[in-house]
């Protein structure tokens, strides 16, 4: 799977690329839907309530202010897009990179490697994330950043099993590595 | 003079569009995670936009201004 933010070390594969859940986004759109429906609802039945009070200009002049708006919701909803879409979580077989859009003018870049996590839990608390079954993930490490997060993602759990797993699959390769090593110590000719 | 004013502002609103649609294009093409998306997104964003533009552009020039300020 090509990607244009990391690179990829040896042998290094990615697994998983995560988004927040959709429904995180949905809660920001509603409010967006809520105001355009109001203004065209505005717009549509003054006219019809008071016909006499608008001539060809003022309909005009009524179109163009629907247009600036449509124009502003258009943008303002596509800035809500480029903050939730553009968090990104890539999960590769030796790290987790965090991509986070904070803003505009705001990206930040961290990554953890599995080698130095202690602890992982998983949360989900609250109705709509029971139900959705969406979360935090709380990724506990001995790092100078004690906590890696990754926040609203879907199916939290399956993430932290995901996570587990691949920290379970670098200590077995680490065993397996210590293994070879001793045997070439004790049998230096096979 | 309020004619003037008027159209003075209508430039300023249609640069802000202007800019801050160059911002979302440049955050989508810069930091599209897959070349598709890209696309996409881009093609979602920016066809309605010129539509709009070129829309607003076509009606703010049908308004007689001076019809309607006439009095001030």
């Amino acid at each position: 799977m090509d990607n244009p933010f990391i690179e990829l070390g040896q042998g290094e594969q990615i697994i998983a690329v995560l988004h927040r859940n959709w429904f995180h986004i949905a809660k920001q759109y509603v409010s967006v839907f809520l105001i355009t429906a109001v203004f065209f609802g505005a717009l549509i039945s003054v006219p019809i309530f008071f016909p006499d009070m608008f001539g060809a200009d003022v309909r005009t002049v009524i179109a163009l202010l629907e247009n600036l708006f449509l124009m502003g919701i258009w943008i303002y909803g596509f800035l809500i897009w480029i903050d939730y879409w553009f968090d990104i979580w890539i999960m590769t077989n030796q790290r987790v990179i965090n991509i986070e859009q904070e803003g505009m003018f705001r990206r930040s870049t961290s990554e953890l490697n599995y080698a130095k996590v202690q602890d992982v839990t998983a949360l989900v608390e609250g109705f709509f994330q029971t139900v959705i079954n969406y979360g935090d993930v709380q990724v506990q490490t001995a790092g100078t950043e004690e906590k890696f997060l990754l926040r609203t993602i879907s199916d939290p759990n399956k993430v932290k099993e995901m996570i587990m797993g691949q920290m379970q699959n670098k200590e077995r390769a680490g065993i397996d590595e210590l293994g070879e090593m001793l045997e070439q110590k004790i049998n230096p000719h096979t | 003079m309020v004619i003037l004013l008027i159209q003075g502002l209508y430039a300023v609103v249609m640069l802000m569009v202007v800019v801050m649609s160059a911002i979302v294009v440049f955050h989508i093409v810069k930091y599209s995670y897959s070349a598709s998306a890209k696309t996409v997104t881009l093609a979602l964003f920016a066809i309605p936009m010129v539509i709009l533009f070129i829309a607003s552009i076509v009606l703010f020039s049908s308004i007689n201004l001076a019809g309607i300020f006439s009095n001030f």
